[in-house]
């Protein structure tokens, strides 16, 4: 009987743990990672453009991101979610800027998460590319643009 | 509120079980008076060593036996405000008293409204495994026990929400799944009580630790429920209170 008494509150325990209400929070936005690489004929290191940098995109007056310093290296930027591609203006330096404009063409679609989570963009990039003022070139490291934020392009400039 | 409620009708299970499992009150109380012999050590001893080799040479033939279950947790999880129902039957062959093979079969269901989606499932689910009772030396029908299981659901679900408005450059993308079909297979290990109430009559309940081998989705989206497994996780818990029937025969 006391053995009986000892097992029944285990398992009370293990059910009381288990119904421990799990509150999902609801996913942001997914968004498209960038990072910029310094490149010197010695070596390349992930670093910031060392200047004033911001990123605007066609089409919406918002600055979709902004450093003021060399220390900022990634970005994350949303994408249109009825568009198939997104145009972004780079511009670096406060007052003598030069842009560069990265083109993202990708397919979208909606995708169900969770009731608790909901429902997010999910992206795949089918083709990115740049001019090249300041960036000297590009390369798209990860397709899929999902909920869980992994590097999608990775943009290198020349050091001087 | 709904742990609360949860707590409190488990708590009444798990006493009217206990008590169940207690003996008799005429079998504690003697209202005659009688004689108390009064056992040596050496008495004592020797009862006891009698009494384990009674249990070790105790044989059981193959068939003890079929129980047929019914899950009342699935039921009474509905007006606890669970988002989603099981309506559950088993079936079981006590083989030797120490094995138990199981066959669960079950209907669950959901439809759930959040955040102006609304997430609609419902679909039979079978479960087939093994009990194996933990004091198998003993007729008692009450008995602890351990186990697994392999449970497997093929269904349809259907999502409907009114789509995913860009905030920065505006428009709405549709997003619905309707009737997408799939398979879900999952394991479970078991721990439970079964005691034994009245003539054929026996309660008791199990805990689930349920794994997830497959649920594949769409694009648009993974399954959110699964029946007989809950929501779609790697893991979850599971729990079923049961009410027993011997078969006499």
């Amino acid at each position: 009987m006391k053995k009986l008494l000892v097992w029944t509150l285990v398992i009370i325990a293990i059910i009381m743990s288990a119904c421990e209400e799990e509150y999902e929070t609801s996913v942001s936005r997914t968004q498209m990672k960038l990072t910029f690489y310094r490149r010197t004929d010695t070596s390349t290191v992930n670093m910031g453009v060392s200047d004033t940098l911001n990123i605007y995109a066609l089409k919406t007056d918002s600055v979709l991101g902004s450093a003021k310093d060399s220390t900022t290296s990634a970005y994350s930027l949303p994408l249109s979610y009825t568009a198939d591609s997104t145009v972004f203006i780079l511009r670096k330096g406060a007052k003598n800027f030069v842009s560069d404009t990265l083109v993202v063409k990708y397919n979208a679609w909606a995708h169900f998460l969770s009731m608790d989570q909901g429902s997010v963009m999910y992206y795949n990039i089918s083709n990115a590319t740049i001019t090249h003022h300041f960036i000297s070139y590009m390369n798209i490291i990860s397709k899929n643009v999902r909920e869980v934020e992994t590097e999608n392009l990775r943009l290198y400039y020349v050091a001087k | 509120m709904w742990r609360n409620s949860l707590l409190m009708i488990m708590m009444f299970f798990i006493i009217l079980t206990m008590k169940a499992q207690a003996p008799a009150p005429s079998q504690t109380k003697s209202h005659t008076p009688h004689k108390v012999k009064v056992m040596t050590q050496q008495e004592r001893l020797a009862q006891r060593k009698a009494e384990s080799a009674k249990k070790d040479t105790l044989k059981f033939p193959l068939f003890n036996g079929v129980y047929i279950g019914a899950d009342l947790y699935g039921i009474g999880n509905h007006f606890l405000g669970s988002h989603y129902d099981a309506y559950e039957v088993s079936a079981d062959i006590n083989l030797k008293n120490r094995f138990f093979p199981v066959f669960e079969l079950g209907y669950g269901k959901t439809d759930y409204t959040k955040n102006g989606s609304t997430y609609t499932a419902s679909a039979p689910y079978f479960r087939i495994g093994m009990n194996y009772k933990i004091k198998h030396k003993t007729k008692s029908e009450s008995h602890l026990f351990v186990g697994f299981r392999y449970g497997m659901s093929k269904f349809n679900y259907s999502l409907n929400t009114a789509g995913l408005t860009d905030g920065i450059w505006g428009g709405t993308v549709p997003l619905k799944i309707d009737n997408a079909s799939t398979t879900a297979m999952w394991y479970e290990l078991v721990c439970g009580i079964r005691v034994h109430v009245y003539k054929n009559l026996m309660m008791g309940w199990t805990v689930r630790y349920c794994t997830r081998i497959k649920a594949n989705g769409t694009s648009e989206g993974a399954p959110w429920y699964i029946p007989g497994f809950g929501q779609n996780r790697n893991n979850n818990y599971g729990f079923t209170y049961s009410i027993y029937y011997k078969l006499p025969y």
